[in-house]
């Protein structure tokens, strides 16, 4: 038992180094220990004075890059994860509260708003403003004075960026609600990738022009979502202009125009120390949960629609390809590059869709192997099917 | 001599085998509330939402905490905010009903009695909660009760908290968002 354990510990130690997970340092000797937690909980305590003469200043006013990182509590992601997830394939939307620190917002606690999300609401309509405030004024009197510091809300199978009306939202609230910030969740790419899909955003103010941005991370965005997408992020818009439907932030192609209206935050993690007690204590009785779902069962759909999506692009590429041969006038050289990079482009998303598809199966297989060949003969034939998942899917 | 009275203590069982099933997301929320407790509460309270699943089990999905006050054999609670954050709860989530309260904190004491009894004139039968915040037995344990009636014949004689048995679902979301917190 104890050489389990110490294997276990082990693994846990190389695993860690190789996701450079940076740990805070905590001393063996149980006093410090205590300390050592205290001081992590230190991120919890809110300081009334601090805060306010924060808001006083402003800094941010003059400059429109000023909050660079985010810090999300585990409650928090849970809660968001969770609301996003129920609301299905209809956008959910609620608010954050919290507080700020230097360049950093911290986000402490989520709760959700009794608003329909559709593409065509611009604002929260009145009743989420009263229930916003209704919610803050009760929490303050329970001893949370965290103000509201931001709003998230879902797009459910499309990707984490925000879309022109979100845009045109987060720039007012920019202006009358400072400081805040916009963070979106994909529920359906969680569960279908088994890590958590957010993103949080700031948009810059009206004609600030922003200095060049390094390639951020490549995501698909469905074709019909694309157009939206390509007004409002830069270097999309050469894609978009030449009929295609690719969200890839690509160096070495020169774009026609830029129109950056908002950028990206870094999001680290926090969570206290009773948290970990608690993931310790569900990761040790849950591990068997963990082990009998499967992420191939709950998003058929999801799947289905990647890869009709995919088809689609796949033939506008065969199409421009076509135009490309019969066009004298366009400047072939060019296309064809550009044309190679759209076939790239499609190669890696295909690759993505089948590689989550292929992780799903192996792991089923790998399980059927470690478990069901020892016992055949004992157990029955219901064993050899996929174990029944504890988790609601 | 027939004696028609029986005389011996008698526990009753409870009219359905009741047990209840908790998502991470509510003991999450408790912990943070007693991260986050004012500083002269020894424990937090708080209300248990979720809903009665056809068979009868208690799926307890969401939770708030309400203010409280705990003398030695007195018990004052803030019943106004636990109202208004039912009601506000209840315009995001229609669904969710009030299904019993929690607490923090090993085991049960008097002042739990009255609270469970307030709560009992919200819902019929509300399930306790307990989490050990304090991990007394060198371990986080969580447990959910009801209350049964002992009785001597006819008698009422007192309330039990019984335990019931309690599982931990989770959506398959939470799932994710768990094992990645796991991570950091």
């Amino acid at each position: 038992m104890e050489a389990l354990a110490s294997q276990a510990a082990i693994a846990q130690k190389t695993w860690e180094l190789e996701n450079n997970i940076v740990m805070t340092t905590v001393t063996a000797d149980s006093s410090s220990k205590l300390l050592a937690d205290q001081s992590s909980d230190s991120i919890f305590y809110f300081d009334d004075a601090a805060q306010t003469k924060f808001l006083q200043d402003k800094p941010w006013v003059n400059d429109p890059h000023y909050f660079k990182r985010v810090k999300i509590s585990a409650l928090a992601l849970l809660k968001m994860v969770v609301h996003a997830r129920s609301g299905g394939t209809i956008e959910v939307m609620g608010l954050m509260q919290g507080k700020t620190d230097g360049d950093s917002i911290i986000v402490m606690d989520a709760f959700a708003l009794p608003v329909e999300g559709t593409e065509t609401r611009v604002n929260a309509q009145a009743d989420a403003y009263e229930y916003m405030v209704d919610y803050s004024t009760i929490n303050k009197q329970a001893g949370r004075p965290e103000n509201v510091v931001g709003w998230y809300h879902s797009h459910p199978g499309y990707g984490c960026w925000l879309s022109g009306i979100d845009v045109s939202t987060q720039m007012l609230n920019q202006q009358y609600q400072e400081p805040f910030l916009a963070v979106v969740i994909d529920p359906t790419r969680t569960v279908s990738a088994g890590k958590v899909e957010i993103g949080a955003f700031r948009t810059y103010p009206e004609g600030y022009k922003p200095p060049d941005e390094p390639v951020s991370e490549y995501q698909t965005i469905p074709l019909n979502k694309i157009e939206d997408f390509g007004v409002h992020c830069k270097q999309v818009l050469i894609f978009f202009h030449l009929g295609f439907g690719y969200s890839c932030f690509a160096p070495g192609l020169t774009p026609f125009y830029v129109i950056m209206q908002y950028y990206a935050l870094d999001i680290t993690y926090f969570k206290s120390s009773l948290d970990c007690h608690l993931l310790d204590l569900l990761w040790n009785k849950y591990w068997v949960n963990t082990l009998s779902s499967s992420s191939l069962l709950g998003n058929g759909d999801y799947v289905a629609g990647q890869i009709s999506d995919l088809a689609e692009k796949l033939e506008q590429a065969e199409n421009q390809l076509a135009h490309s041969r019969f066009g004298p006038l366009m400047a072939p050289p060019q296309r064809k590059k550009e044309d190679d990079s759209q076939l790239a482009k499609i190669t890696r998303d295909s690759a993505k869709i089948t590689v989550e598809q292929v992780h799903g199966l192996m792991s089923q297989v790998i399980k059927d192997i470690l478990f069901n060949s020892v016992s055949q003969s004992q157990k029955s034939c219901s064993e050899q099917s996929d174990p029944e998942p504890m988790v609601e899917t | 001599m027939a004696a028609s009275e029986s005389t011996v203590l008698q526990f009753s069982s409870t009219s359905t085998a009741i047990s209840a099933t908790v998502h991470p997301l509510v003991i999450f929320n408790i912990c943070d509330c007693y991260v986050r407790r004012p500083d002269q509460a020894e424990r937090v309270i708080g209300t248990l939402l979720g809903s009665i699943l056809p068979d009868g089990t208690v799926d307890v999905r969401n939770s708030y905490a309400v203010p409280h006050n705990e003398f030695s054999d007195q018990v004052a609670l803030d019943i106004d905010y636990h109202h208004n954050m039912l009601l506000s709860h209840q315009k995001v989530n229609p669904k969710e009903v009030i299904v019993g309260w929690y607490s923090t904190g090993f085991g049960v004491n008097g002042g739990s009695a009255l609270i469970h009894d307030f709560y009992s004139r919200e819902v019929t039968n509300p399930i306790h909660l307990t989490v050990d915040t304090c991990f007394t037995n060198g371990q986080a344990s969580i447990k959910a009760y009801v209350s049964t009636n002992l009785s001597l014949g006819d008698r009422p004689l007192a309330a039990q908290f019984q335990e019931i048995p309690l599982d931990l679902r989770m959506v398959e979301a939470e799932r994710v968002g768990c094992m990645y917190s796991l991570t950091f």
